[in-house]
């Protein structure tokens, strides 16, 4: 099919293959963005339907192409020469793709870290600020981020869903991976703010899976083929940037997510372990960012991804490809030896789904299908690894590995906008549990957990503090999201001071923080003095967070080191708390 | 929607009929008053809702426990008072119909209850008769399902059957409960709801 510009809110020059769609102006569609590739899916009156871009693509590339003064997302691959072209052209360079793993991201981070080999420039100063990231136009680095890399997909993306449904479209739910902060969540709901769309709900991967399969089940209910009982599934998605595992129950369209937990490990990690595997001396060759390096890069890329991919289906593979400058790679790799290779990322899903397991309270005879989603899931040692942990033998077979996690996000664009189905296929619920420790700094820098991870949401949980000091008439109020025990290992949501806590000898003054989500996932903080109580106590301070809008790496630190014993609370010991 | 899906469980107690009608002039009550449920006792408002605060805590806290400080429902108050604007989402349907306040008073009430009475269960109910009735009540109460729903509703709703679904904090809730019911067998219904507010005096 030859290529074609779509021109917005204009109902000429479709083609035969469009049909007239019903029109259902508020409903939201769903977006998955994927680290490689996105997808977008819409509720068409009778069911979820995936759209295809002018290439006839339901996934696609994930990246923005910076070209002299035009940019262009790979919604339409527009900027690509050719379809065979395609890769190469996104590896010179010029290209910025993978911004979901670089989103909300600080230069501390790991996953930027290894984001350095990439062909476009990632700088770091390794302070918790944000990397500097920019991509090669007219052999020139021209700077910009991750959120407006993916706004400009986004709003690509907007514009072919308005040509198939003919009619502006402003709400979206999008997915997000479960180890995904608060912080990063707000990026996203920036990005789309620059597109001009509204993230409705972000929902976790494994969530939007879930609800398929709880739709799935209440269809067979309804076709008297199921039993109408509760029916245990967990979930394994791994894609491209991230890996995650769900625990959902499900009967009578009620699906409860039991226990959610998720980890940045994916197939990008995977591809850096065969490249310095097949190529030791990788860092070393490309220490630079020049125009050589960046080619010989992307020739490695792309030789080493076609074998990974060949290999979830043959015995071994040939790596073999000239890289320019007299170096050569021919190798032959087998499973064993991709196995080995990738050993320490194998250990990291095995834990993911065990501590799902555990957090769930459930062992493997508990589940009942076992669901493998995302690119990754067709590499053979990771199906083994899943359904082996699980005591299974065979998958859920219903459930397409790329298309679950964007129909799940179209289904709840519906029912959220308040769709409902005359056969009943959208009376569904999803009741959404807090994927990560949400608390507070106390006694120097322990992070104490006032809603614990897998927390049911809506939620409300509180917790009592007391001064640390004698006299001690202001309090710092650090909100942190995370898994470490240390306050510092968490992402710093936000921060504010409770002030005129009347004096009192230390350790006798109450200070209650309470944590709300919301149904909508808003987190809010309530704070303040409830002992002693009088006239003389401040009001309560209600702060929704995250506040933070950059740098919090610097910024907590920055806070310990000012603040941290002057304005610190210690937690109340419970033999001490009514 | 609630109302067309029997429960999956089918098991009908008379106390799931009463609360089925609870239910029911929740969704009527904009057009009808609320009938009045006679099984509620007339307790005050605010005891009421430091109840319902504080039902958390109990769930969490060891049950056998000295009495310490006398100023729990004050502790709770704040909460009460502060809570957040009826957090039902930025759903558009949400909007037609703000909870009216007989919904904060109907609350109130179904917080006084323990947690069986919360789920609508008598007291040697099976965990299968649980899950059921959770999941039952959570298409009613759910902001998401419900549109215009308090979120504390669904909160209390969860907390209950989280005491009641683990087998260990439900022996230890049945444990601390069922001899405060023995002396009066007629009152069964009444009596631990009783016994529940006297802890929270604690």
């Amino acid at each position: 099919m030859s290529e074609h510009f779509y021109t917005v809110a204009s109902d000429s020059e479709t083609t035969g293959e469009d049909k007239p769609q019903p029109s259902f102006p508020d409903v939201a569609i769903g977006i998955d963005i994927g680290t490689s590739k996105c997808s977008v899916a819409v509720w068409n009156g009778n069911q979820v339907e995936l759209l295809k871009n002018t290439r006839n693509q339901k996934g696609m590339r994930s990246y923005v192409m910076f070209k002299d003064d035009t940019l262009s997302a790979g919604v339409t691959g527009a900027a690509a020469r050719e379809n065979g072209h395609e890769e190469r052209d996104i590896l010179s360079g010029s290209a910025i793709f993978n911004m979901k793993r670089l989103i909300g991201r600080m230069d501390t981070d790991e996953v930027v870290q290894a984001s350095k080999s990439l062909p476009f420039l990632v700088q770091t100063l390794g302070i918790g600020v944000r990397p500097f990231i920019a991509a090669l136009v007219n052999n020139m680095w021209r700077s910009t981020t991750p959120e407006e890399v993916l706004a400009i997909f986004l709003l690509e993306l907007k514009a072919l869903v308005e040509m198939h449904l003919k009619h502006p479209v402003r709400n979206a739910v999008l997915t997000i991976p479960v180890s995904f902060s608060r912080f990063q969540q707000t990026r996203i709901e920036r990005a789309c703010a620059m597109a001009g769309l509204h993230a409705l709900r972000l929902m976790p991967e494994p969530t939007a899976v879930a609800l398929l399969y709880a739709q799935q089940q209440q269809q067979l209910m309804h076709d008297n083929m199921g039993s109408g009982t509760e029916k245990i599934a967990l979930i394994f998605n791994m894609g491209a940037g991230y890996c995650d595992a769900a625990v959902a129950a499900t009967a009578g369209g009620v699906s409860q997510i039991r226990a959610l937990s998720g980890c940045t490990v994916g197939g990008e990690d995977i591809l850096q372990n065969i490249m310095r595997h097949v190529l030791p001396s990788f860092d070393n060759l490309y220490a630079g960012q020049t125009m050589d390096r960046i080619r010989s890069i992307g020739l490695l890329r792309i030789a080493t991804q076609d074998a990974i991919h060949k290999l979830a289906y043959q015995d071994n593979v040939e790596v073999n490809v000239d890289l320019g400058n007299g170096h050569k790679v021919s190798k032959v790799l087998d499973h064993p030896e991709f196995e080995q290779v990738n050993r320490a990322i194998f250990e990291k899903c095995e834990n993911i789904i065990n501590q799902c397991l555990i957090d769930a309270k459930l062992v493997p005879e508990d589940i009942n299908d076992v669901i493998l989603v995302g690119g990754c899931s067709k590499i053979p040692r990771i199906r083994s690894l899943v359904l082996g942990l699980c005591k299974k033998e065979i998958s859920y077979k219903n459930i397409d590995a790329l298309e679950a996690a964007v129909s799940g996000a179209a289904l709840e664009g519906a029912i959220a906008s308040g769709v409902t189905d005359p056969s009943g296929s959208l009376d569904l619920l999803t009741i959404q549990a807090t994927p990560m420790n949400l608390g507070i700094r106390a006694d120097s820098d322990i992070f104490a957990a006032i809603i614990p991870r897998n927390t049911t949401v809506p939620a409300r949980r509180d917790m009592l503090f007391t001064t640390t000091h004698d006299n001690q008439t202001e309090a710092l109020i650090a909100v942190y999201e995370g898994e470490g025990e240390r306050a510092e290992d968490n992402h710093l949501l936000g921060y504010f001071k409770i002030t005129g806590i009347p004096a009192a000898p230390k350790g006798t003054v109450e200070i209650s923080v309470c944590m709300d989500i919301d149904a909508s996932n808003v987190l809010r903080v309530f704070a303040g003095v409830v002992k002693p109580q009088g006239p003389a106590v401040p009001p309560f301070i209600e702060v929704r967070m995250p506040t933070l809008d950059d740098g919090h790496g610097w910024c907590g630190q920055a806070l310990a080191k000012t603040y941290g014993k002057t304005l610190d609370l210690a937690v109340l010991p419970k033999k001490l708390q009514p | 929607m609630a109302e067309s899906h029997p429960s999956p469980g089918g098991q009908a107690t008379y106390k799931q009929d009463r609360h089925g009608r609870q239910r029911l002039t929740h969704h009527l009550f904009c057009i009808l008053p609320p009938i009045p449920l006679p099984s509620f006792p007339n307790h005050s408002p605010q005891l009421r809702s430091a109840c319902c605060f504080s039902l958390r805590l109990m769930i969490s806290a060891p049950l056998l426990r000295v009495p310490a400080a006398p100023n729990r429902a004050a502790v709770g108050a704040p909460f009460r008072l502060r809570a957040p604007p009826s957090s039902s989402g930025s759903r558009p349907s949400n909007a037609r119909c703000a909870a009216p306040p007989q919904a904060a008073a109907a609350a109130a009430a179904a917080a006084a209850a323990t947690p069986y009475d919360v789920l609508g269960l008598r007291a040697g109910a099976t965990a299968r008769e649980i899950k059921a009735a959770y999941r039952r009540l959570a298409r009613e109460r759910h902001p998401d399902a419900a549109p215009g729903a308090a979120a504390a509703e669904f909160v209390r709703l969860h907390d209950a059957y989280a005491t009641l679904s683990d087998p260990d904090s439900r022996a230890r809730y049945d444990r601390a409960a069922v001899p405060a019911q023995r002396p009066r067998p007629g009152w069964a219904a009444a009596r631990p709801r009783r016994t529940w507010e006297t802890d929270q005096c604690w």
